[in-house]
């Protein structure tokens, strides 16, 4: 493939440079509105900033992202007949339909079939959205800095009890799939919609198991402030740190290092939430369609932009819980004390910019797996939830809880976890054996597979 | 000019605001497309889509009872998940003893997996 430098260079400095001033005006901004209205108003700002300015537009933009990169993958030029002026025949010519779409959904007539029960066919898609997108309120989307001698916070509500709320809200989103596949009076609908929610509290349990083992370590629900989890995954595992010139580093205690099978508990579960392939068995486009098969215009829109919603928000929820937050891996200390005082919140809109880069970047391995994978059947789908996922779980809960009390200065766990990392990284790149392979009928003509290695050895003798 | 209140802003209130803008939203976003939507409405049209064939009966049917077997799981099995938070917050604080009192409450718990998973009730192919 052709590398375009001119699309690489200019998406490095745009995507961040938006970022940067996003996050930069929010900082201003609060600062500004707790020195001239109340202490504590930068809250307002922020929500308005963080959940309809940027969780929003990141969503929307999704919506046409994964159209555009599915075509990537799939050798396709995609989307590409709203254009802008200049750039009719360059990457960027699809990007209107971000807009263009959302005027078609809105209008478009407002259908209710006859057979429905109007009200509830009409709250449905309201429950699906408000959920989802209440739910980015207390993910911290960086540090707490000084600004016009105010502390901000850059989340919209840093409540104690943080993950409760994540638990409780997410789990509200379940009443509109199953409201939607029931008040339609659809088979197919219907069909769609238990299995919808039958999918979704199965891996609820999973869910919340996923994170105990955090709440374990870091003894706290919360998410922002200074005892919450993205805060402490800024600190260096005790004694594992030194510096390097003016520059610290060290170990962090990272959750995913402390807590890889929770991780993965945890992302598998919450991608099965978001009901997007491998898991989109309620809504499966060449068979049942779904428990939306009879929403129209917007109200069908709110079910799409709730489910991108969910893919931004899961993103930004691993970030702050496994990924260190805001926070790099090292070198935080060197580049606070880069910024005087009065500058504070050029630190923190750097480190805002990190934030929502890695989400960008979690948004995109969620996409790629979208389109990778296979959807699975029901009944697997049932078994890795149950049979699969809950023992892991339980197990996890219990080995890391031994493991801390052991050791509370973390190190066990991080040496456990760096243990299991090193064995799913050997997993992964164990070439799947020559017979089952064949069976498949995947056949490789590149010269090299996607874990690098020569595909030629993988290859069943006698398959050309 | 109130630089000097206490904050009128608990932890709490955002939260409220956030969730009412949440249902504010939910709220204009459809009630938005029905202003500006066409509305014709025709017989064949409100008929429930089934594709093109003539759907044969009401959706308000029975369906599969498993379902409800994983509904009633879901209920027993995060309900553990639930008291395992606030055991989670104060895991350090309780020690060794509050560790063994758990694994025994797990333990009653995966017996029961055990239970309903010899009795088939987590097996979908039948």
């Amino acid at each position: 493939m052709r590398l375009r430098w001119n699309v690489i260079i200019g998406s490095l400095t745009i995507i961040p440079g938006l970022l940067f001033g996003g996050v930069a005006t929010g900082y201003l901004l609060g600062g500004l509105a707790d020195k001239h209205l109340f202490v504590g108003a930068h809250h307002l700002v922020n929500v308005v900033l963080l959940l309809l300015v940027f969780v929003m537009v990141i969503a929307t933009a999704l919506t046409l992202a994964e159209r555009k990169w599915s075509a990537m993958m799939q050798n396709r030029i995609g989307p590409n007949r709203a254009r802008l002026p200049f750039l009719e025949n360059s990457a960027l010519s699809g990007v209107p339909h971000v807009i263009t779409d959302v005027l078609k959904l809105l209008t478009k007539e407002a259908f209710i079939p006859k057979d429905a029960s109007k009200l509830l066919f009409n709250l449905a898609p309201m429950l699906a959205f408000a959920p989802v997108f209440a739910l980015f309120a207390i993910v911290p989307a960086g540090p707490t800095v000084n600004v016009f001698g105010f502390d901000i916070e850059m989340v919209a509500a840093n409540p104690d009890f943080g993950l409760l709320y994540l638990f409780g809200i997410a789990s509200l989103a379940v009443y509109g799939t199953s409201l939607a596949g029931w008040s339609s009076n659809n088979k197919f609908a219907l069909l769609g919609g238990v299995r919808a929610s039958s999918q979704m509290i199965s891996y609820e349990v999973a869910l919340g198991l996923g994170l105990v083992g955090m709440m374990i370590a870091f003894s706290t629900v919360q998410l922002g402030g200074p005892a919450g989890m993205s805060d402490l995954q800024s600190h260096y595992l005790p004694g594992w740190s030194t510096y390097l010139g003016p520059i610290d580093v060290g170990v962090p205690q990272w959750g995913f290092l402390l807590q890889p099978a929770g991780f993965i508990l945890f992302f598998a579960a919450a991608f099965a939430e978001t009901k997007r392939a491998p898991f989109d068995v309620p809504e499966g486009e060449s068979e049942i369609i779904g428990y939306f098969v009879e929403y129209s215009g917007m109200q069908f829109g709110l079910f799409m932009i709730a489910e991108f919603v969910e893919v931004v928000v899961l993103s930004g929820v691993l970030i702050a819980i496994f990924f260190g937050g805001p926070y790099l891996p090292f070198g935080n200390l060197w580049l606070k004390s880069l910024f005087g005082p009065d500058w504070q919140w050029l630190y923190g809109s750097i480190l805002g910019t990190v934030f929502w880069l890695k989400v960008v970047l979690l948004c995109y391995l969620q996409l790629a797996i979208r389109w990778t994978f296979p959807r699975f059947r029901y009944d697997q789908i049932q078994t890795l939830g149950w049979k699969i996922l809950l023992p892991i779980g339980l197990a996890n809960v219990f080995i890391s809880g031994a493991l801390i009390l052991w050791d509370p200065s973390l190190k066990a766990l991080a040496i456990a976890g760096g243990i299991e990392i090193l064995v799913l990284v050997a997993l992964t790149l164990t070439p799947t054996p020559a017979k089952s392979r064949a069976d498949a009928h995947i056949g490789h003509h590149g010269p090299v597979d996607e874990h690098g290695h020569g595909a030629d050895h993988a290859l069943p003798a006698g398959h050309h | 000019m109130f630089t000097h209140m206490v904050s009128p802003l608990t932890p709490y209130l955002p939260v409220a605001v956030v969730l009412g803008l949440a249902g504010l939203l939910a709220v204009l976003i459809p009630a938005l497309t029905t202003r500006l939507g066409p509305r014709s409405v025709n017989e064949i049209k409100s008929a429930t889509f089934e594709c093109g064939s003539d759907p044969i009966g009401s959706a308000r049917q029975r369906f599969a009872v498993k379902f409800y077997v994983v509904a009633l799981l879901f209920i027993v099995f995060d309900v553990e998940a639930v008291f395992l938070y606030p055991w989670a917050v104060n895991f350090k604080a309780l020690g060794w003893f509050g560790y063994g009192t758990m694994v025994a409450f797990a333990f009653t718990l995966v017996m029961g997996l055990v239970y309903i998973w010899k009795k088939g009730a987590l097996t979908w192919e039948s």
